[in-house]
């Protein structure tokens, strides 16, 4: 009879412990950070058979802090590089802006902002105010620049849900936003966004006394549950005309296809990466594959089509449970000889990344 | 004149008859979809915010907890952001009818994403976190009244919706679902949500205050969601835009 009724006492400890909830977790407080620490080790083959061994390490951390209607928010960033014999740290705010709502229609921001226009994944020909993206690591943290936004916002009820209106003023010096212009600017750049026929749509312009005007537009929408479509196109005085054409797709089995089409014009400088005229990149990723719960499995090509050579990458991301996720990937250089990809110094590289989240 | 008695007697008798059918046949519908706006309105209030935890638990009893907040405005708007654990972190996501975004801290920018996706990895997908009203995307195609359970078969009203029907066995007394059983549109069971422990959350809201689902996709995984704290509130509609997205934690203070 005692062991039945300690079976009892042990058996309902142990469900109320399943479904206990400690309240204290959900306290607010007027400040939240969050961040990460990232060290990833690359282990590279150059073309004369040579190897090569590079470490990389980042430190974002980011801080906001709310006082009724008031926010301050910062974005951190800290970078150490080792090649070979030669080392490097960086060290810089990627955000550090204040921010003011009026009302919950109208916001003011003033400080330093990565805005991150557009809709494609690894290219976003519309991100006027934003450094260029990298398409082999598009989700790397990104440096903003300095001006002043203000943002009106406002929903409906009917096939316009939401409609809101951005207006940014961003000066350039010699010592301000001087990548963007190295000397005395003015610009005015403003974004109307309409959550139409649950169609999102962006119309974009950027007005500078120095530099070319530039307009655009970009779109997505899912035309499935499973099935997304968006694009972004962009020109400007100079008719130098850029777009993208992108679809993600989710199968039955979890594979998501994510593919764009990028075609730019005019070429840029041949030592950015995909500097040329038309790129096709396709990702597939595969989640929990083996029934192995957290990882992911994703295979990507990126073609010049131009010069039919790409880079091609095979990976494995598992996420542990405290907060812990590493990543492994092989990336593999292939074309003929002067094309883009094989014109490079590094034809193998396997690339292993570990990031703790706290 | 016998005659004409008797014709009226049978014309009366069968109109009778077909009011009757009609009254009734109207009167069955009209339960059913009250039933399920009632339930609705049992689970949670049209404008609301509540805190959530999901648990993925594996085969061999190894558990990964997610801490939610989320705020719900009116039948189709709604917002969710994790709080714990801290690889997922300021990760919201906002879903406005058919529409859903998420936004990741890391990104930067709202993305759209899909309702069978899973954001948290497990058992639970987007749509079984970020649930609009049942009443809003299906419609009562049969009712079916027991002892002390109803038993509702739901049509999805669109192609948009992430299960094409539901089987949702309710509870008399509470007017709150026991068991959902979710099938695709291929007539495939995708997983079997239990709704447990009735709790009183305050405001007049009484509701199951745990959900546990399995799937024959994922053997031997389970994942449990249990509700903490469910209160009303009114939040401005433009809370629920990708303008504000990365903003919902904005919306606890």
């Amino acid at each position: 009879m005692r062991v039945v009724l300690l079976f009892i006492l042990v058996g309902s400890i142990m469900v109320a412990d399943d479904y206990s909830f400690d309240m204290s977790e959900t306290k607010v407080k007027n400040y939240e950070h969050q961040g990460y620490i990232k060290a990833e080790h690359k282990h590279q083959k150059t073309k004369k058979d040579k190897y090569i061994d590079s470490y990389f390490g980042e430190l974002l951390f980011g801080f906001e802090y709310f006082q009724k209607n008031f926010s301050l928010n910062t974005k951190f960033q800290a970078n150490y590089l080792k090649i070979e014999n030669k080392e490097e740290n960086k060290q810089r705010f990627n955000e550090l802006y204040a921010s003011y709502k009026f009302s919950p229609k109208h916001k003011l921001n003033i400080g330093k902002e990565s805005l991150k226009w557009g809709k494609g994944y690894f290219f976003n020909p519309v991100a006027f105010l934003d450094r260029k993206k990298d398409p082999n690591n598009p989700e790397v943290a990104k440096e903003g620049y300095i001006f002043a936004r203000y943002t009106y916002n406002k929903s409906y009820d009917s096939s316009l849900k939401n409609f809101s209106f951005d207006m940014i003023f961003m000066p350039t010096t010699k010592d301000i936003n001087d990548d963007f212009y190295s000397d005395n600017s003015t610009n005015i750049a403003s974004k109307a966004y309409f959550l139409y026929l649950d169609t999102d749509i962006d119309i974009l312009y950027l007005q500078s006394d120095k530099q070319a005007n530039r307009y655009g537009f970009d779109f997505s929408k899912n035309i499935q549950t499973n099935f997304e479509v968006h694009g972004e196109m962009t020109n400007d005085s100079n008719s130098s005309v850029r777009y993208l054409l992108g679809i993600k797709y989710l199968t039955q089995s979890d594979l998501t296809i994510t593919s764009e089409y990028f075609y730019q014009k005019k070429e840029s400088n041949n030592k950015v990466p995909f500097y040329d005229n038309r790129y096709f990149i396709n990702k597939l990723s595969l989640k929990e594959p083996l029934d192995i719960i957290y990882s992911q499995v994703y295979l990507k090509n990126s073609l010049n089509i131009k010069d039919s050579s790409s880079q091609n990458s095979l990976g494995f991301v598992y996420k542990f449970k405290d907060s812990l996720e590493f990543d492994i990937s092989y990336i593999k250089n292939i074309g003929e000889k002067s094309s883009e990809f094989e014109s490079k110094n590094i034809t193998d590289t396997i690339w292993t990344k570990v990031s703790w989240y706290f | 004149m016998k005659k004409f008695i008797i014709t009226m007697i049978i014309t009366s008798g069968i109109l009778f008859a077909n009011s009757g059918k009609q009254l009734t046949t109207q009167e069955r519908s009209l339960l059913a979809s009250d039933i399920l706006l009632q339930i609705d309105k049992n689970l949670q209030p049209g404008s609301s915010e509540s805190y959530k935890k999901l648990i993925n638990i594996e085969p061999d009893g190894t558990k990964k907890e997610f801490l939610i907040y989320q705020a719900k405005s009116g039948t189709d708007k709604m917002v969710s952001s994790f709080l714990k654990p801290e690889s997922e972190k300021g990760r919201n996501t906002l879903r406005l009818g058919d529409n859903m975004w998420l936004y990741m801290p890391e990104v930067g920018k709202a993305i759209r994403i899909t309702s069978m996706q899973s954001v948290v990895g497990g058992v639970f997908n987007n749509s079984d976190i970020m649930r609009l009203d049942f009443s809003s995307e299906y419609i009562v195609e049969k009712k079916v009244e027991k002892k002390d359970e109803y038993m509702l078969y739901l049509k999805a009203k669109n192609d948009t919706v992430a299960y094409d029907k539901l089987i949702m066995t309710v509870d008399k007394k509470t007017i709150t679902p026991k068991v959902i059983q979710c099938y695709s549109s291929t007539k495939m069971l995708i997983k079997t949500l239990y709704y447990k422990k009735i709790k009183d959350f305050g405001s007049g809201i009484v509701r199951p205050s745990v959900v546990e689902t399995i799937s024959p996709f994922y053997k031997n995984y389970k994942s449990i969601m249990i509700y903490g704290k469910i209160t009303t509130k009114k939040f401005a509609s433009e809370a629920f835009t990708i303008n504000n997205i990365n903003k919902v934690n904005d919306l606890r203070r």
